[in-house]
């Protein structure tokens, strides 16, 4: 972000009082994973100090997103069987939609056709970086899913503001990051970079968030960008949900060189991203 | 027509759409009756939500769902329109195009 950006930023974040939270539960996770001796009974007994993040993580779990073929009937066989870094993830994954669910103030908003459409970016980037080679698959899914969250604060905290973009978007039937860049001076995926670096995750995740309508200016997390960048055109291609305006963003020529895909593969991969999208589904449970 | 969790499913309500598993297979077909052996044999297959139509809601017709596979694929070019000057852009929208014609086809959905 340039200082020119950081500055509108901080002139917009100001005017926010009382900013989501997530839990403390998740930097608890966090300071255990960091010592290499931690057991995966340690973390599951964290976890289960948790009722209602215990049931959502086993909920998740048995899901056809995962598709174990047994029931898994404990956070401990969830760690042995998916690891600990997939189990962090969905812990996070679920305590965002807790601190994330509350209805938004500008009214023009639909929230469900937003997180089917977030949801949809989530699952469309987690086939993408599987295709890549990439493993940890749940930062991508969790960065898809995140990328427009700069969305719900404006809906949240910045209502009136948001309603201008609203209208600039039906008025001009322009891109939401256009309206907001000519209307706000910073953009979601400005805000949306900013508090997932309040919020303390990881710098590629917090990268791939800010630029994802512009991947080029990711520097080192290019590829994770990237990813993220062509997961929203992918889940816009396929019709999943709404992130609130009709254009589908044009796919930079910085991501499509980093991605490597031909074009050839798009009949498969749009294939698996709608397959993946509707077992991701899931997470929709959270958020009514 | 509500996408519910299986949990959420009352007898009584119909199946909006056919279901299908990965390979395209029919495991229930559109317009079925909601029942406890239903959510049980689709819960086996691993499957969490179902489209629903609510009791005494009327079936769409098969002109009304070409009508919507017409509608997605009017709202499919509208979104590329500004885009097709880009070829990867362009393959992609013939592509994504295709794949919805496939969906409404019975293909996938």
């Amino acid at each position: 972000m340039t200082i020119e950006t950081t500055d509108r930023v901080r002139r917009v974040v100001d005017r926010i009082a009382g900013l989501p939270t997530l839990p403390a539960i998740l930097s608890s996770i966090n300071r255990l994973m960091v010592n290499p001796r931690t057991s995966a009974k340690e973390v599951a007994q964290l976890i289960s100090s948790d009722p209602s993040i215990t049931s959502k993580v086993l909920r998740v779990v048995n899901s056809s997103f995962y598709g174990f073929p047994n029931r898994i009937s404990t956070v401990t066989h969830a760690i042995v069987i998916l690891g600990f870094n997939t189990v962090k993830s969905i812990v996070l994954s679920t305590s965002i939609f807790d601190a994330l669910k509350k209805s938004g103030k500008s009214g023009a908003f639909d929230r469900l056709a937003f997180w089917r459409h977030s949801i949809g970016v989530g699952a469309c980037s987690r086939v993408l970086a599987k295709r890549l080679g990439f493993t940890a698959l749940e930062e991508f899914f969790i960065a898809g899913l995140l990328h427009d969250v700069g969305k719900i604060i404006m809906d949240t905290y910045l209502p009136e503001d948001f309603h201008a973009v609203l209208k600039r978007v039906q008025d001009q039937d322009c891109l939401m990051v256009e309206a907001e860049q000519s209307t706000l001076g910073v953009t979601h995926a400005d805000l949306g970079g900013w508090l997932l670096g309040r919020w303390n995750l990881s710098a590629g995740l917090v990268e791939s968030v800010t630029h994802h309508h512009n991947p080029a200016l990711a520097g080192e997390s290019l590829r994770a960008a990237a990813i993220v960048h062509f997961g929203d055109i992918l889940a816009r291609a396929l019709l999943i949900g709404s992130g609130g305006d009709r254009r589908i963003p044009i796919v930079s020529d910085a991501a499509w060189g980093a991605l490597g895909i031909k074009s050839e593969a798009f009949p498969g991969i749009l294939t698996e991203c709608q397959e993946e999208s509707e077992r991701a589904m899931i997470f929709l449970e959270f958020v009514k | 027509m509500p996408l519910l969790p299986l949990d959420k499913l009352q007898a009584g309500m119909r199946t909006a759409a056919p279901v299908l598993d990965a390979a395209g297979t029919l495991l229930v077909k559109q317009g079925a009756e909601v029942t406890a052996e239903l959510v049980e044999r689709l819960r086996n297959r691993k499957i969490t939500f179902l489209d629903v139509l609510e009791p005494g809601a009327s079936m769409p017709s098969a002109a009304d769902q070409a009508g919507e596979g017409r509608g997605s694929e009017a709202a499919l070019a509208h979104a590329f329109e500004k885009a097709s000057g880009n070829e990867v852009m362009r393959a992609l929208y013939e592509c994504a195009v295709a794949h919805l014609k496939a969906r409404h086809g019975g293909i996938a959905r």
